[in-house]
């Protein structure tokens, strides 16, 4: 049984910038540790830009979490999709949920602001579906809980260094994901991006 | 901790910087308040934020920023190694002599930093460093020097 939703809502900074902070994924573990600690790269197709990622955690001394492939479609769509638990023996709703998100930036024109929409496809089987609205309310709490430490860089940041300087993102020796695509869309000679309708 | 020295040179009774005003932050530095071998964040006044973190033998005083990306120090780890870990990237920097040490993505993104498209050069990253802050004790007061390029 299929379940859809939409979590949506401004993220008070250039389209540049969130995207650049998505793929920045060396803050993903630190910045972010209180969700998991650690990120491993599994299997990596740079030609499709496509990343299968193991992500886990430490509970009561075990290392737990899942697996995902996660998918850049530039200039600004993140897709997440084919998640399983790790260990796979682990009890987890992934078991018998498929789960499919996707992630658009798009530009606010007129406050040079972003619009993020987040996407989720939740593939239940029947006996779940009575816990639909409490699997939606978990995981739109984790997007905005996440977001609002992103923000907090991103505020900080526009304070110290310009609310469009993206220059660190672009520095030759910085890494990010995909960083030939980012350049292409949002370095020095980039062309605008489509607006909000 | 400062030494005893520091303290002899300028006595409790001094009351002030022990030089000219300019030289100095206005605001000083309360020892009693500090807990060791953690982040102390305080501020100097003129709105420049340090982060204090008392060693054995002195303070280690820097600027409350990340010379990275601008993360708060304030919020920073202080490591069994006697580093720093900024809490964005996990950066870590000697409080010995502010330099970097260990950047942990080299490892956790080897894969992918392996196979990074041309616009990614690690051999150009620049020496990010700390700077370590210079300062005067004044009894119970540590008063903290402005850089000389500084107002």
């Amino acid at each position: 049984m299929k379940h859809h939703f939409t979590v949506e809502y401004e993220i008070d900074c250039p389209v540049a910038i969130a995207v650049a902070v998505y793929l920045d994924a060396e803050h993903y573990v630190f910045l972010h540790k209180k969700y998991s600690d650690t990120y491993e790269v599994l299997s990596y197709e740079p030609a499709t830009r496509k990343i299968f990622i193991r992500e886990s955690w430490e509970l009561f001394g075990l290392r737990i979490g899942q697996t995902c492939m996660t998918e850049y479609v530039p200039p600004a769509e993140f897709l997440n999709y084919d998640i399983a638990p790790y260990p796979r023996w682990l009890p987890s709703v992934h078991h018998v949920m498929k789960t499919r998100t996707r992630v658009v930036y798009t530009e606010i024109p007129e406050r040079n602001s972003t619009w993020s929409t987040l996407e989720i496809d939740l593939d239940l089987p029947f006996w779940l579906w009575p816990f639909r609205r409490w699997i939606e309310k978990a995981i739109t709490r984790l997007k905005i809980e996440k977001d609002e430490q992103d923000i907090d860089m991103i505020r900080r940041r526009a304070a110290l260094f310009g609310r469009e300087n993206n220059s660190i993102y672009l520095a030759d020796h910085q890494f990010i994901l995909h960083k030939d695509e980012y350049l292409k869309h949002f370095g020095p000679n980039s062309k605008p991006l489509t607006p909000l309708a | 901790m400062p030494d005893a020295s520091a303290r002899a040179t300028h006595p409790e009774t001094m009351d002030g910087p022990p030089g000219p005003p300019d030289a100095f932050y206005p605001r000083p530095i309360e020892l009693s308040g500090l807990r060791r071998d953690a982040v102390n964040v305080r501020d100097l006044g003129e709105g420049v934020q340090v982060i204090v973190v008392p060693g054995r033998e002195r303070l280690h005083v820097f600027r409350e920023i990340c010379p990275h990306m601008g993360g708060p120090l304030g919020e920073a780890t202080v490591c069994k190694d006697a580093t720093l870990e900024c809490p964005w990237h996990g950066y870590r920097f000697s409080l010995e002599t502010g330099r970097l040490v260990d950047n942990p993505n080299e490892r956790i993104m080897a894969d992918l930093r392996r196979r990074a498209p041309d616009c990614f050069r690690p051999d150009k990253a620049p020496r990010y460093a700390l700077t370590p802050m210079a300062y005067q004790v004044v009894g119970d007061r540590a008063y903290v020097q402005r850089r000389r390029s500084e107002p």
